[in-house]
């Protein structure tokens, strides 16, 4: 039956396909499980490193410990981390303590090798380290990893420069911000928030000013960082002299966006839905008693959101009670603004 | 014409040659697709030091909101639908969609929630059923339950993206299994890539497992060995062809029961067919068609970790049942698109993973049984020699069994989704009977599908019921 076994080119060809198949199993199987025993060898070791420095960096939360054990090389990593998350939990002096002892250990220096190599996450914990340090030195290094395209790490390079100088860390921001829309606008918000708000202002109005319109709008989602007696006159300026939407829309989604009538009530009709949304938002905090009508028309509108947010806007309104909202409801014609006022009144008692 | 004389062996050697090439590329295939994953899977097995590094996503989770399609076979769903309440994710709300013709369904869920008539405007973005009332609930402010007309499972998601409020939906099954923290899980590939417009995971096995206030605390294996061959099933296909398809953004299935999608994708593409029988599949290869058509750069993540479970079924007719139905939606699925294939900046998914599902997703069961029939009954006519015969079993049955064992191996060293080696031990054995034996049945089941009646659905050419155009 199998005499030729050998001499079939069909069973010969199954039988090299059967071999590269098992071959590919068996490779994938031993990578596999080799990374599975050096992760479990490294999880052991990093326990145990954890668990002798843990009480040492909780003591410096009160004073830097006077002995301090070496950290090996094949250990800085693990130091790090620990080290960065007592950072970010710390706040006040224990933090310039954190730092004494990083420096004390030369994990500048460490901090700096690790940023060297190829690994995603030795250079993120490094470039952590560096910010939370303030090393003028790495500025260099820290600048070219803000510039990667590797989304995460140019973020925290950012954030660590920042850290180290706000007012140069913004010049850099502000010269990518143009290329970089792989930065999400909240994580910059998160940044600039932590920084100084005068240097933060400055920056963004200066770059605003001559950015260029597809710029401006991202720019202006981040005046919400700025101080508002900078910010504010700004964006009234910009939102009576654009013509853009975008813009538009990025002004009034600002925190900081103007709240005076004569601003935003020539926006009532615009063609946009979106900027109609933003001002009916507006309106609950702009209008006084007797410009409810104002809102009222909003409440007509042919798209959802507007009438959804001139409902809520009305029903916050301090100086219209519930009797008066009552009798609103029951004023009004058109089907749509009594369904979408049914609806907000009917959130505010579940509120 | 004499037939005597007719030469037959160019005919058995050509359907030889057919049948192996095909078990070879079917296999070939799974082994390579699973050493393309290998690269995402290693970034799985993080040491306690990654893990003690701070999320840059931390403090900017997208909303969620996740929909709950109930028809009249999973009535009781008011347990799961609070059990949803106590997942680990800061913002999200729950959308309950009841797509029935009865009233008893709704009576349950007023009784079980607490709900009440809300006035609520209903904005209609993409076209469902018409919807009979909105009702919330004092006690889960959060919640919404949609009474609608009857309209199948993609008219019930679509009443609720229409309802939705945040930009991410997610739609989960009731009788679904998940962790708590499975939604926090599942929602980051939509913030560390923004391109991304869809999301789904794995699915494991639940029976037997420890399930502790609606959620999954601990996985184990049942009793039963049908349910550790489906067990055994499921992790190959998932471990050793979604993921490895998801490495080229080729995917086009992945569980139904609890995934995420962006909202304006979903609107952008019409929302979901309404008369497809597994309208997320549809949806999944519809969003491939669109942004390729369109040219637009998108991404389609899968997750290979174990963060939803379903219950498999324990007898055979249930079992054979839900096979038939699983081929039929993945074949509906790929017929309804079936521009995709091959098309003009096709890609991966167009020119590889397209064809290579309806090979060996779709014309399997037909192309495994013939194999089978033809070689046997080849053999015990002496038209097929004994190595020929051994051949197609080492390529039909051997190498299954050795990507099975892979999957498990997989699955123990990366996800350790089982605690105990015996539960491991058990799964390579149900691998054996899975390739030998279950799969031939499993085919059988597959092809009953065509034969069966589908259930009634929407009419696609509904009028829009809102009076005024909505934009945006």
């Amino acid at each position: 039956m199998f005499s030729n076994f050998d001499s079939d080119l069909l069973t010969h060809v199954v039988l090299w396909a059967s071999l590269t198949i098992t071959a590919i199993v068996i490779a994938i199987v031993c990578w596999t499980a080799t990374l599975r025993l050096q992760g479990k060898f490294i999880g052991v070791h990093e326990s145990h490193f954890l668990r002798s420095w843990r009480p040492l960096l909780l003591e410096t939360v009160d004073a830097v410990p006077t002995q301090l054990p070496k950290v090996r090389k094949r250990d800085w990593f693990v130091f790090l981390a620990l080290w960065n998350q007592f950072h970010d939990s710390l706040r006040g002096p224990a933090r310039h303590r954190l730092n004494a002892v990083a420096l004390r250990l030369r994990m500048d220096s460490a901090a700096r090798n690790l940023l060297a190599t190829r690994d995603t996450e030795n250079q993120l914990v490094a470039v952590m380290t560096l910010g939370h340090l303030g090393d003028q030195d790495s500025w260099n290094i820290l600048e070219t990893v803000a510039r990667s395209r590797t989304p995460i790490l140019s973020l925290a390079a950012l954030r660590a420069l920042f850290q180290t100088n706000a007012s140069r860390a913004m010049a850099i921001m502000l010269s990518s911000i143009g290329a970089r829309d792989d930065w999400p606008t909240g994580q910059l918000e998160k940044i600039l928030a932590e920084a100084d708000s005068t240097a933060v202002s400055e920056g963004l109005i200066q770059a605003a000013e001559i950015a260029i319109p597809s710029e401006l709008p991202r720019l202006v989602s981040l005046m919400d960082a700025a101080h508002p007696a900078a910010a504010t006159p700004y964006l009234l300026r910009l939102v009576q002299s654009s013509k853009d939407e975008e813009i538009l829309i990025a002004c009034l989604k600002s925190r900081h966006a103007p709240k005076n009538l004569d601003a935003i009530a020539p926006f009532m009709d615009h063609t946009s839905w979106q900027v109609r949304t933003q001002i009916a938002r507006l309106l609950g905090g702009a209008i006084s008693p007797g410009e409810e009508h104002l809102l009222i028309s909003l409440l007509a509108d042919k798209v959802w959101w507007v009438r959804y947010r001139a409902g809520q806007s009305l029903t916050q309104l301090p100086f219209l009670s519930q009797d008066a909202l009552w009798k609103l409801r029951f004023s009004l014609t058109d089907e749509f603004a009594k369904d979408i006022l049914d609806q907000v009144v009917a959130e505010m008692k579940i509120k | 014409m004499n037939l005597a004389a007719f030469d037959n062996a160019p005919v058995i050697a050509s359907l030889e040659w057919l049948f192996i090439s095909y078990f070879l590329l079917l296999h070939g295939g799974h082994a390579l697709l699973t050493a393309v994953s290998m690269n995402s899977l290693r970034r799985r097995m993080e040491s306690i030091a990654v893990k003690m590094l701070p999320r840059l996503s931390s403090g900017y989770e997208i909303p969620v909101s996740i929909i709950v399609p109930i028809s009249a076979t999973n009535r009781d769903t008011g347990q799961f639908v609070q059990d949803l309440f106590d997942l680990d994710y800061p913002q999200f709300e729950v959308i309950v969609v009841t797509d029935t013709t009865d009233t008893e369904t709704l009576a349950r869920l007023k009784s079980a929630l607490q709900l009440a008539v809300f006035p609520e405007a209903y904005w209609r973005q993409v076209r469902a059923r018409q919807v009979r009332g909105v009702y919330r609930s004092p006690r889960f402010p959060a919640l919404r339950v949609v009474d609608k007309d009857y309209g199948g499972p993609g008219d019930a998601i679509n009443a609720g993206v229409n309802t939705a409020r945040y930009p991410i939906v997610c739609i989960a099954q009731p009788g679904c299994v998940l962790k708590r923290d499975s939604l926090r899980r599942l929602i980051p590939d939509f913030l560390e890539d923004a391109t991304t417009i869809a999301a789904g995971p794995a699915e494991r096995v639940a029976n037997g497992s420890f399930i502790v206030n609606g959620f999954l605390e601990r996985c184990r294996l049942y009793g039963n060995p049908l349910v550790w061959i489906q067990a055994s099933a499921a992790l190959r296909r998932d471990l050793c062809a979604r993921h490895g398809w998801a490495a080229g953004n080729a995917m086009l299935a992945f569980s139904d029961r609890f995934c995420a999608f962006r909202k304006d994708a979903v609107v952008r593409a019409g929302g979901f067919a309404r008369s497809a029988r597994n309208p997320v599949l549809e949806l999944l290869a519809r969003l491939h068609r669109l942004y390729r058509a369109e040219d637009k750069p998108y991404r389609i993540a899968f997750l290979p970790a174990p963060i939803v479970w379903r219950f498999a079924a324990t007898a055979p007719g249930a079992i054979c049942q839900s096979i038939a139905e699983t081929h039929r939606d993945q074949a509906d699925a790929l017929k309804s698109n079936r521009q995709l294939f091959w098309r003009r900046n096709g890609g991966a998914v167009g020119r590889l993973a397209y064809p290579f599902a309806q090979l060996t997703e779709v014309a399997r069961p037909s192309i495994e049984l013939l194999a089978l029939v033809f070689f046997v009954s080849a053999y015990a006519l002496d038209l097929v020699s004994g190595a020929h015969l051994i051949a197609f079993a080492i390529c039909a049955a051997g190498l299954g069994i050795l990507l099975s064992w892979l999957a498990i191996l997989l699955d123990a060293f990366i996800f350790r989704t089982y605690r105990s080696g015996a539960a491991y031990a058990l799964l390579f054995v149900a691998a054996v009977f899975e390739n030998i034996g279950y799969r031939q049945l499993a085919a059988i089941c597959a092809l009953t599908s065509f034969r069966r009646q589908p259930p009634a659905r929407g009419n696609e050419s509904d009028r829009p019921q809102d009076r005024r155009h909505q934009t945006g």
